[in-house]
């Protein structure tokens, strides 16, 4: 049996069919656009172009489906007076989803989410381009929807919120120079620093993805139970905190993945 | 995959992620200053001769989002009374101290002037080596002949421009910042050449603190800010607990005001003499002409300002006490955050020179 196996944003298919693959893992590229608004500087929105690297890991685990990701991404931006920015972030998430409605042709499933949304704004003109950072990690829950039409195309959609975690923002006061590109450590521990417990009052985190897959279910190597696909997706990602930064991204990626274990 | 429905993403997505909108950020605030019982005497701007008309102005001026785009404070100073006093972003600016960058080296200077006039700081001809001697075993010789005036005038000759400097001292942390900022190359033989840094001064706090045994704040806390009345105040320190003499200091603006009208009466504050006018007379001079700004001068860690016989601090990005003695003015400046003055209006003491003109310029 020849098996295709997509990915899409923060997870894949839900649909536990008996020809799903036991696991499947991915990497995908794509292009986004984003906008920054730092208030802790100045509330002026920086947007622009970026791009974006991800992988992912679906596997099927107990009841439920567990699926994992792991995203790098790069923005430059501008303000409406033309200066500039730049804005790095990383990202993990954990989600376990069990279904629990069906329809005909689609489901849905829910459970929980763990993740880490991590993010570095530089305002180049501003603050001497010192790195301003927004870092979470935060528990909250999935909903998935996947339905299938035809024999080979599936729409998956989900969406996941924080209701509670911890939340990194500068101090008031730090020292200057603090992120020197010969301190590389800085860019992906400073996020994680100086945090604050913070429930869905201070911190509003939203995910949202949308993919289209084209299920083949026909491309598993000769001898071996391997399998390869590929799928188009749509990612939202919003983060505002209390602490006076707005973030805003929306990408299109494209992933490869091979999946294998049916 | 056409690349058309990828680029028309693209562009969609980066349009819908800018439908992140600006908030204005500066506002119209009170400009009538409240009696705070904080050793200010506050007045009309009509009582000391100011015309509010061109007060009214610049404060118009200071809340145009591309002009001063930092600005955050704007207080003026006449007569010895507080007669302006206005917040462009927030009313509760005035309770919060705020970072004086640069202008910290200023109160270096107030703070070497008294240590000298207590007999703690040795005249400025002494070299920096007379005092630090166990960091100078060794040195190349011509940094041997680096004297307190020299730092004091940014003629040291030691090449490390302020970026290394910042990484270099209160990032990484060296083991002995004294002996690797004396080991820092020379770009040119010391008294020489003018070259603005942050090194400098901190080796004039470092003999400060060698001299007296007491940090930067603490001889500020007890000689300087205490009898001004300045209880608000933050300053930040490196690794070895040494204040940070170029740029550390943070101060509310009212009490950057109270530093200008110290200054301004030559040192002396309700009356009661803090620092020595001899020493204020010199700092507040032009030592160096040559700057590279053909406007101003250089003192003591002040700048000068000879097209109007006035002087100021300057801190990045905009912090300015600028005083005009024949007006018998202060003006103030705070600005947050410290931004790029080639491409963010407001950061550069000529501009608040030139806007200020109005009031300092006779009629």
């Amino acid at each position: 049996m020849s098996v295709g196996m997509f990915l899409s944003g923060a997870a894949w298919a839900e649909s536990r069919e008996p020809s799903d693959p036991q696991h499947a893992l991915g990497i995908g590229v794509g292009l986004r656009g984003d906008a920054v608004r730092e208030d802790l500087l100045v509330p002026l929105a920086f947007a622009g172009p970026g791009v974006r690297l991800l992988s992912a890991y679906r596997g099927r685990l107990g009841p439920g489906v567990l699926s994992v990701r792991a995203d790098l991404g790069l923005a430059f931006l501008w303000n409406r007076f033309g200066h500039m920015a730049a804005t790095l972030d990383y990202g993990a998430e954990a989600a376990w989803t069990v279904r629990f409605f069906r329809g005909l042709g689609w489901h849905l499933s829910l459970g929980p989410a763990l993740a880490l949304d991590s993010r570095v704004n530089f305002l180049f003109s501003w603050d001497d381009a010192h790195g301003y950072w927004l870092g979470a990690q935060w528990l909250g829950p999935m909903l998935r929807y996947a339905s299938r039409f035809g024999d080979n195309w599936r729409i998956e959609s989900g969406a996941a919120m924080a209701l509670l975690g911890f939340e990194g923002r500068p101090p008031i006061y730090r020292k200057n120079k603090q992120d020197a590109l010969n301190h590389l450590g800085y860019y992906f521990t400073r996020p994680q620093w100086n945090e604050r417990f913070v429930s869905l009052a201070d911190l509003q985190v939203l995910r949202i993805d949308a993919a289209v897959r084209k299920a083949a279910y026909r491309d598993v190597h000769a001898g071996s139970e391997i399998g390869r696909g590929w799928a188009f997706g749509v990612d939202l990602r919003l983060a505002r905190t209390s602490v006076a930064a707005i973030n805003v991204n929306l990408s299109v990626c494209l992933y490869a993945a091979r999946a294998w274990g049916w | 995959m056409r690349a058309g429905p990828v680029l028309f993403f693209v562009a969609f997505a980066s349009v819908a992620a800018g439908c992140l909108l600006d908030e204005e950020w500066k506002h119209r605030g009170p400009t009538i200053p409240e009696p705070l019982a904080d050793g200010w005497d506050i007045g009309t701007p009509e009582s000391v001769g100011l015309d509010p008309g061109a007060l009214a102005a610049i404060h118009d001026e200071l809340l145009d989002p591309e002009r001063f785009v930092g600005a955050l404070a704007f207080l003026v100073v006449k007569d010895g009374k507080l007669v302006f006093e206005t917040y462009l972003r927030t009313d509760a600016d005035r309770d919060r101290y705020h970072h004086m960058q640069s202008t910290t080296k200023s109160v270096t200077s107030l703070l070497f002037g008294i240590t000298q006039e207590k007999g703690f700081m040795p005249g400025v001809e002494t070299t920096l080596c007379a005092i630090l001697a166990d960091e100078c075993v060794g040195l190349d010789p011509r940094k041997l002949t680096i004297t307190l005036e020299h730092l004091l005038t940014m003629r040291s000759g030691l090449a490390i421009d302020n970026s290394d400097f910042s990484v270099a001292m209160w990032v990484d942390t060296p083991a002995d910042p004294i002996r690797f900022l004396l080991d820092r190359p020379l770009y040119a033989d010391p008294g020489v050449a003018y070259y603005y840094r942050d090194a400098d001064p901190q080796l004039v706090g470092y003999a400060m603190q060698r001299l007296t045994g007491r940090s930067e704040e603490s001889l500020a806390n007890e000689y300087l800010f205490g009898p001004l009345g300045i209880t608000e105040y933050y300053w930040d320190h490196g690794g070895h607990g040494e204040s940070m003499a170029a740029h550390g200091l943070h101060l509310r603006a009212r009490d950057l005001a109270k530093l200008g009208q110290l200054v301004l009466d030559r040192g002396a504050w309700q009356g009661t003499a803090l620092v020595s006018s001899e020493w204020l007379d010199a700092s507040t001079a032009t030592q160096v002409d040559d700057t590279g700004n053909p406007r101003l001068g250089y003192g003591y860690y002040w700048w000068t300002v000879p097209e109007v016989a006035g002087y100021s601090t300057w801190g990045h990005g905009g912090q300015f006490a600028f005083v005009v003695p024949s007006q018998r003015l202060v003006l103030v400046l705070v600005s947050w955050p410290d931004t790029n003055p080639e491409q963010l209006h407001g950061g550069r003491l000529e501009q608040f020179v030139d806007l200020t003109r109005p009031l300092w310029q006779a009629p």
